[in-house]
C-alpha cells in the first residue's frame, strides 16, 4: 500500500465525524471522560491546516523522516525507531538508542499520531513538531544539534531547492524541518480498519467472534473506561503497573539513561526501580508510574506493547488486564474473563488494524560537491 | 587494566600483589596503576593516591575516556594524543562522527598553561576548564550532554572512587573538566620547563639568534609559550588535495583553499555557534576575520612548544614540515615575508633551531576500551545516594 492521500473526507470532515458519532452510538461508554456527550467526539478529528495539506511539504518531510543526517553522528533517522516495516514503531521492547546509549521506552507508532494531542508515553509533547524535535535532539535518541542539522541540510542542493519553493527563502529555518516531518507523519493514517468499516454500517466487516469481543471490550472488560473516543484512547494517564521486564537491572547503559532522564526532568535524584512516567512531567506523586493510554489502531503491527515493551502479543496484553499485578497505585482490578471471552477480545483487537502501511525508502539527496 | 607501556611488567606485579591484600578494592588498584603511569619512577602505594596526584590521575583517565563523547567513540586523546604532542598528526582534524573531517588542523595542547584563548581563531575564551567544558558540549567535537556524561561516569566504580580521592565529590562534567585541566596544565608546565632549557641552550646558536633577532619570528612567537596569543593575518597556502578542488579568490591577494563539504558544514556550524550570520555557507576559512571587525585578523599565533613533534602545521595543515612553513610559503604569506631575506644557510639554521624544540619524554598511559565499561552492580544501581522525593 502507498501512503494514504490526505483527502478532505479522511481527516477533516464528515466521515470522521460519522465515525465518532457511530462509535458513541455503538459503545455504551460507562463514563465519558467529560460528560460532554456526543459533541466531544465530533470535535476530535483535527482540521488539516493549509500548510499541512501542502504536498510539497509532505514530500520534503518524507525525505527528512528517512534522513539520518539530522542526528548528531548521522547514524539515526526518525525511520530507524519508527520503522515502516514494523508498523512505524520499533520491533524491540525498548526503542533504539543513540550509539553507546540505551533508550528507556518502547517506540510508539507514528500511524494516526497526527490525531493525538499528547505525544510520548508521558505526554510531554503536544504536537508532532514538538515530538520530532524532542526525539531528534535528545542525547539518548538522535543527539542532533539544530545548528549542525541546518549546516548539513544547506549543503544538500535538493533540500534547498525544495525549501526555496516552499518558503520562498534561501535560508533554512529550524522550525521548517519539524513542520515538514510532522506534515509527512500526518499522512500516515489507518482509518479503514474492519472496525471502522463495521461502524460505517458494513456489518460483516467484523467476524462474529470480533463482534462478541467488542461487547467484552465495552462491557465486562470495561476497556472503554480508558480506551474510548474515536481514537480509542482518553489521552489521559493511568497507573497499570505493567510488569518489570528485568532490563533495568541488567543494563548499565539503561541505568545511566534512567538516572539521566530523572535528573534532567526533576533537577534532583530519586531512587528508581521503575519508570516514573508522567510524574516526571507533572511532579505530582499521583502520576508516578502513570502512562498515556495508547491508541489501539494499527496495533496488529506494532508489537511489543506497553511503555516498556513488556508484552509481545495482544493475547499477552489481554491476559495481563484480565489478571493484573497487585501493586500499590494500580488502577486495575481482576476481570475474570473466560478463555472464550479472552479469545473474542483478542479477535476484536486484531480488527482495529487495516492493511499494513508500507512505503519504499526514498533515495536521499546528496551533498553538493 | 591499564599500565604504563614502559613498565608494564612492574605495574602488573604491583597489581597482583595489591589484589591479594585485604581491603584493597578494584578501583584503588586502578587508581594506583594510573598513578604508576603518571610517576613511573616512584614506588607507588595505594595511600599516595589522594589529593593533587589523584586529580592528575583522574584527569589523565578522563582525557582518554571515549564515553565522554555523545556516541562513545571519541576521547579527548582521539584528536590530542599525548604520543603526538597532544596534536593528531593529521592535515585536517577529524570531527565528531558524521563528517569525515573538520575544517582545521588540530592545535597541540602541549602548552595550554598560560593560554588565555583557545581554538585557531581564538573564539573560545579561557580559562582552560571553561574551554574544556565548551568542547564537551560542542556538536563538532564531543557532542556530549553534561547530564548524561555525569551518569556515565557515576556508572563506573573507578570514577566514583577517583573523584572522591581527588576531592571532587560526585562525578560530573564540570569536575571532570577541572581534572582534565589539571592534567593538561601539569603536562604543559613540564613541556614549558623543558623548552625553557632548550632555548637557554640554543639562544646563541645561529638559528636561535635569527629567531630572536633578524628573522623577526619572536615579534609574534614571543614569551614562554613562543606565542603572543594574538590574532594575526596569515594566508596559508592550500594543500595539493585542496588545490585540486579549485582555488578560492585571495584574501588580500593571497591564495586560500576551498573547503571540502565536511569542512564547509563544520565551519558553518562553528560560525553559527558564535552567532555569526552568513547568507551563504562559507567556502573558505578566514578565521577570526569572520567575526572580528578587523579584516586582517585571521588566526592566532600558535605556540611553538614541541613544534618539532606536532606537525603538520598552519591552521589548515597545509605545511607538512617546518621547512614547508618557512621556505615553501607563497608571496603574501606572513612567513614568506619573514624568510625572504634569509640565505639558504640561515634558513637551515632557523629550521634546526625549531627542530630542537622537542617535548620531554613522558610515560604513555595505555588504556583499552574495556577500561571504560558501563557496568551494572548492586553498588551502582539503585544507588543509595538517591533520595525519594
Amino acid at each position: 500500500m502507498t501512503i494514504p492521500e490526505i483527502e478532505a473526507g479522511t481527516m477533516n470532515g464528515i466521515a470522521s465525524r460519522m465515525l465518532a458519532v457511530a462509535l458513541f452510538a455503538v459503545f455504551e461508554i460507562p463514563e465519558p471522560r467529560q460528560s460532554a456527550g456526543a459533541q466531544e467526539f465530533s470535535a476530535l478529528p483535527r482540521q488539516v491546516a493549509e500548510s499541512e495539506r501542502d504536498e510539497r511539504l509532505v514530500e520534503l518531510g518524507r525525505l527528512l523522516f528517512f534522513d539520518p543526517r539530522l542526528s548528531g553522528d548521522t547514524s539515526i533517522a526518525c525511520a530507524d525507531c519508527h520503522e515502516p516495516s514494523s508498523g512505524w514503531a520499533y520491533p524491540q521492547d525498548l526503542s533504539k538508542g543513540y550509539p553507546m546509549t540505551a533508550n528507556w521506552r518502547n517506540s510508539p507508532t507514528v500511524v494516526n499520531s497526527g490525531f493525538l494531542k499528547r505525544l510520548f508515553w508521558d505526554g510531554r509533547a503536544s504536537s508532532l513538531e514538538e515530538q520530532a524535535r524532542a526525539a531528534m535532539t535528545s542525547p539518548i535518541e538522535g543527539n542532533g544539534h539544530p545548528a549542525l542539522m541546518i549546516a548539513r541540510l544547506q549543503e544538500i542542493p535538493e533540500y534547498m531547492e525544495r525549501i526555496g519553493k516552499l518558503f520562498n527563502s534561501t535560508r533554512l529555518a529550524e522550525a521548517d524541518i519539524w513542520r515538514a516531518i510532522a506534515a509527512f507523519e500526518r499522512t500516515l493514517v489507518d482509518t479503514d480498519t474492519p472496525f471502522d468499516r463495521f461502524l460505517r454500517g458494513e456489518h460483516d466487516a467484523l467476524s462474529p467472534a470480533a463482534r462478541r469481543g467488542m461487547k467484552v471490550f465495552s462491557g465486562k472488560a470495561n476497556c472503554t473506561s480508558c480506551h474510548n473516543g474515536a481514537l480509542l484512547t482518553d489521552e489521559a494517564f493511568h497507573v497499570t503497573s505493567v510488569p518489570d521486564t528485568g532490563q533495568l537491572a541488567a543494563s548499565g547503559p539503561l541505568q545511566v539513561t534512567f538516572r539521566f532522564k530523572v535528573l534532567d526532568a526533576l533537577g534532583s535524584a530519586m531512587a528508581l526501580s521503575e519508570d516514573p512516567g508522567r510524574f516526571l512531567v507533572t511532579r505530582n506523586l499521583a502520576d508516578r508510574g502513570a502512562f498515556r493510554t495508547a491508541p489501539l489502531r494499527h496495533t496488529r503491527y506494532t508489537a511489543p506493547y506497553m511503555h516498556n515493551g513488556a508484552f509481545w502479543t495482544l493475547r499477552e496484553v489481554v491476559d495481563f488486564y484480565n489478571a493484573p499485578q497487585h501493586a500499590t497505585g494500580s488502577e486495575l482490578a481482576p476481570i475474570d474473563l473466560t478463555e472464550a471471552e479472552v479469545k473474542d477480545l483478542v479477535a476484536f483487537l486484531e480488527c482495529l488494524s487495516g492493511p499494513q502501511i508500507t512505503i519504499e525508502r526514498p533515495s536521499l539527496p546528496s551533498y553538493r560537491e | 587494566m591499564r599500565s604504563p607501556q614502559s613498565s608494564a611488567e612492574g605495574a602488573q606485579d604491583r597489581l597482583t600483589r595489591r589484589k591479594g591484600s585485604a581491603g584493597a578494592i578494584r578501583a584503588a588498584i586502578v587508581a594506583a596503576s594510573v598513578c604508576a603511569a603518571w610517576v613511573p619512577t616512584n614506588n607507588v602505594s595505594a595511600s599516595d593516591v589522594a589529593g593533587p596526584k589523584a586529580l592528575l590521575e583522574l584527569g589523565e583517565r578522563l582525557f582518554h575516556d571515549p564515553l565522554l563523547s555523545g556516541s562513545g567513540t571519541l576521547a579527548c586523546s582521539s584528536c590530542h594524543p599525548p604520543s603526538l604532542g597532544f596534536a593528531d598528526g593529521r592535515t585536517i582534524s577529524e570531527i565528531y562522527p558524521g563528517g569525515i573531517s573538520g575544517f582545521r588542523n588540530t592545535p597541540s595542547l602541549v602548552s595550554v598553561a598560560g593560554q588565555a584563548r583557545f581554538r585557531r581563531d581564538a573564539s573560545l575564551p579561557g580559562p582552560l576548564v571553561a574551554a574544556i567544558a565548551a568542547e564537551f558540549a560542542s556538536p563538532l567535537t564531543m557532542a556530549m550532554n553534561a547530564g548524561l556524561a555525569a551518569e556515565r561516569m557515576r556508572q563506573q566504580e573507578a570514577y566514583r572512587t577517583l573523584f572522591d580521592r581527588a576531592g571532587l565529590g560526585e562525578p560530573d562534567l564540570q569536575a571532570a573538566a577541572e581534572a582534565i585541566s589539571a592534567y593538561l596544565q601539569e603536562r604543559s608546565r613540564r613541556a614549558l620547563a623543558h623548552t625553557e632549557d632548550i632555548i637557554e641552550r640554543e639562544r646563541t646558536s645561529d638559528g636561535g639568534g635569527l629567531f630572536f633577532g633578524d628573522a623577526g619570528c619572536s615579534s609574534c612567537h614571543s614569551g614562554p609559550r613562543l606565542s603572543d596569543g594574538r590574532i594575526h593575518y596569515l594566508c596559508a597556502k592550500e594543500t595539493e588535495a585542496q588545490a585540486a578542488q579549485g582555488r578560492a579568490g585571495c584574501l588580500s591577494g593571497t591564495v586560500q583553499a576551498h573547503l571540502s563539504v565536511a569542512g564547509r558544514i563544520a565551519l558553518s556550524a562553528h560560525l553559527a555557534s558564535l552567532g555569526v550570520a552568513h547568507s551563504q555557507p562559507p567556502s573558505i576559512d578566514v578565521g577570526a576575520a569572520a567575526f572580528e571587525n578587523d579584516e586582517e585578523a585571521s588566526f592566532v599565533t600558535p605556540s611553538l612548544i614541541g613544534v618539532a613533534e606536532t606537525g603538520p602545521y598552519l591552521h589548515n595543515g597545509s605545511a607538512a614540515t617546518l621547512e614547508a612553513v618557512l621556505l615553501g610559503a607563497r608571496p603574501g604569506d606572513i612567513h614568506a615575508s619573514a624568510t625572504a631575506a634569509l640565505t639558504e644557510e640561515q634558513a637551515e639554521a632557523l629550521v634546526s633551531f625549531l627542530k630542537a624544540l622537542t617535548l620531554p619524554q613522558e610515560p604513555l598511559a595505555s588504556y583499552s576500551l574495556s577500561d571504560f565499561m558501563l557496568a551494572t552492580g548492586e553498588e551502582l544501581w539503585p544507588s543509595t545516594g538517591y533520595d525519594d522525593p
